[in-house]
């Protein structure tokens, strides 16, 4: 039982690490608070569910084109939205969660409110490692997720668009006095966060049902895990995000699933109480997991 | 461009106020439907309020729900309509899934529409929030899918239910499980939630009555999008059959999800495990299932046949399922009150419920004095070659 509850927390963790990547970027690193960032996974699994399933595209050719729409919404969310709200905190926050709710119901007018599921590309029955269940579609999750999450990293740290990226996070002023298009990082950095939102919404859509109400859980679970592992913090959203997928589960399956949502949470008061810049937050300023 | 913006800006706020608002005449606000305009002779229509969840979590559930009541209103009117040729209209509003919305619009219906009657309320908690306010203002209120068995125990007179609680039937179904299905040793798991540990609990009753045990109960909360953690515990009790209770979008992860994990033992359902749209999204992972529903397309009653042409004709060829038989009854026995009654005073009509006794789509049907109807079949299914097929069936019994 305990290899199974773990390897379902991996595949959960999967899932909101790559959520919290994109959060991250958007509010911990742009501090726009973006309280549609569950919708914006929402529709990159109906994207993939509508290339895919609706106009019968390949699997991986659908998942490849609700990441280039993942970077044109992402493309355009900063451009007529973000751009003017982006250093008002409190604007921002009320502007997205009004977002929020638009998407919703756009997604429920144009999908319906059925549950959804995307085609499974992945043939072959259930396979058991060490007594534990795991369907194929379950380790790409977890291989694809670790993958981009990876590329992520290396783009960031090791490109010269990373060293702009990190430059105008760290100072907006002086990164623009050496010539850093602050502009066109901005917005780099908005479809950065959209395609790994999309690109969860994707991939998780293979195991999960689609709802237009689905990105109310991811977004909670994304506050939750980008406040603990402290805001801006790379290692500190990847970390935690898997961390508290395993926490929900083993959680759920030792104590009581009636409370899986609360163990997340739970731990989120705790380190809040202990550290309140979150747990791999260093001196408090940003960019520097 | 300031002013085009202000003028578009005070259009967007005068469209919504008239959307929200509306005049106080009931022909103009909510969501009518006009039947066949033919019937119009007797007089003014009777307006009945129907509150069902058009949009939030039980947003699909409650639209065929609202096809089922508006098949209901358009047979009637077809038949002679009620009181001597008046028309039945129905106005609709949305519950949102929520106890408050449902609770506004209930307030809005009897203070606004002036109806003369309450059907719907759909989920038991919002079914629960528009009760007070039925009983408050006096208007009789008909649910037929709300089933937490606390509803008719609150002593309320305006609140009548046309569909039965597992209680009244579980027994008969949880003989069969141990009997004849699964074995003594049962794991259940239900969505969270008035309704499904209402249903848990009862079978569990039954079951342990019948000298069987209870391994694991596990819970699935609405937000729950991966239930690997709640079935892994459930393999893990190894047990004989698993109880479910659970809407479609749960229903359909924890029947693939359990086939994903190697579950094999009989999985016996209350909730949508029998529906057409659990089949196809389910695929292979519904097969064998069982599951306790109140209605099922192939049954063999007086009212089906019609019932499932003259769905058919409102929905463009789509097969009833459950929730739209449900509401097709509660309209079906408002309307009967109502005409019983001989006019539209609540009091008349409350008094014309308690003494129903006519043919529903699952057979017939009276109150007892709490308001619980009786009387009627309901039905276990099970899911073969991608249909769901009658494998049995109980009646509901007077409490």
């Amino acid at each position: 039982m305990f290899s199974q509850l773990l390897l379902n927390g991996i595949v959960l963790g999967s899932g909101y690490a790559l959520i919290s990547v994109g959060h991250t970027i958007i509010f911990g690193l742009m501090r726009v608070s973006n309280f549609a960032h569950g919708e914006l996974y929402m529709l990159g699994a109906y994207l993939t569910y509508t290339f895919v399933n609706l106009l019968g595209l390949p699997f991986y050719a659908g998942l490849l084109l609700s990441l280039l729409g993942g970077a044109l919404l992402g493309y355009l969310l900063n451009r007529f939205v973000f751009r003017y709200v982006r250093d008002d905190s409190t604007v921002n926050g009320l502007v997205t969660i009004g977002l929020s709710i638009f998407l919703t119901n756009i997604a429920q007018y144009l999908w319906g409110a059925a549950p959804r599921s995307i085609h499974n590309p992945f043939a072959g029955d259930t396979i058991f490692v060490l007594g534990a269940a795991v369907t194929p579609a379950r380790f790409f999750i977890i291989f694809a997720s670790a993958a981009a999450i990876l590329l992520f990293h290396c783009l960031i740290k090791y490109t010269k668009i990373g060293k702009a990226f990190r430059a105008t996070f760290q100072k907006r002023e002086a990164a623009q006095l050496v010539g850093v298009d602050v502009e066109a990082i901005y917005s780099l950095s908005t479809i950065l966060g959209t395609v790994m939102a999309c690109l969860a919404g994707a991939l998780l859509g293979l195991v999960y049902s689609l709802e237009p109400a689905m990105g109310m859980k991811a977004i909670s679970v994304a506050w939750a895990v980008v406040v603990t592992g402290g805001a801006g913090n790379f290692v500190g959203a990847i970390s935690v995000g898997y961390f508290i997928g395993i926490v929900e589960s083993l959680g759920g399956g030792y104590i009581s699933s009636a409370y899986k949502d609360a163990f997340p949470f739970l731990m989120v008061v705790i380190v809040l109480l202990v550290k309140p810049n979150g747990i791999f937050a260093k001196s408090g300023s940003r960019m520097n997991g | 461009m300031k002013r085009l913006l202000a003028i578009l800006l005070s259009m967007c706020i005068v469209l919504t106020m008239a959307a929200c608002g509306g005049p106080a005449n009931p022909n103009n606000s909510g969501d009518t439907e006009n039947g066949d305009p033919a019937s119009d002779a007797g007089g003014s229509p009777v307006y009945i309020g129907c509150i069902l969840p058009i949009s939030g979590s039980s947003a699909y559930d409650g639209e065929s729900a609202m096809n089922g009541a508006k098949a209901a209103a358009k047979y009637i009117n077809d038949n002679g309509g009620v009181l001597g040729g008046r028309r039945i209209e129905l106005i609709i509003e949305d519950s949102a899934t929520d106890p408050d919305t449902a609770a506004s619009a209930a307030e809005k219906l009897i203070n606004s529409d002036h109806v003369s009657a309450l059907v719907g309320g759909f989920n038991s908690s919002c079914t629960a929030a528009v009760m007070p306010i039925a009983a408050q203002y006096g208007v009789p209120l008909v649910t037929a899918i709300a089933t937490s068995a606390k509803l008719t125990e609150e002593g309320n007179e305006w609140f009548f239910r046309a569909v039965g609680i597992s209680s009244l039937y579980i027994s008969s179904f949880a003989e069969k499980v141990i009997n004849e299905i699964g074995g003594k040793n049962i794991a259940y798991i239900y969505e969270n939630g008035d309704w499904g540990l209402g249903s848990v609990t009862a079978f569990q009753q039954c079951v342990e009555g019948l000298g069987g045990t209870t391994l694991t109960t596990q819970v699935v909360n609405s937000t729950d999008a991966d239930l690997y953690t709640q079935l892994t515990a459930i393999k893990n009790a190894n047990p004989d059959a698993v109880y479910a209770v659970s809407n479609l979008a749960n229903a359909v992860r924890i029947a693939q999800q359990a086939k994903e994990l190697g579950i094999t033992c009989p999985i016996i359902g209350e909730g949508a495990w029998a529906s057409g749209d659990f089949l196809s999204q389910a695929g292979d992972a519904a097969e064998g299932i069982y599951g306790m529903v109140e209605y099922l397309p192939d049954i063999n009653t007086e009212l089906n046949p019609m019932f499932t042409q003259l769905y058919s004709e409102i929905t463009n060829g789509k097969s009833p399922d459950k929730y739209a038989a449900c509401d097709f009854n509660a309209v079906l026995v408002m309307a009967n009150a109502i005409d019983k009654a001989g006019n539209t005073d609540a009091a008349a009509i409350r008094d014309a419920l308690r003494e129903t006794d006519m043919t529903i789509v699952t057979g017939s049907i009276k109150f007892d004095e709490k308001g619980q109807g009786y009387g009627f079949e309901t039905f276990l299914s099970k899911n073969e070659n991608g249909a769901a097929i009658c494998a049995g069936s109980a009646i509901v019994s007077a409490g």
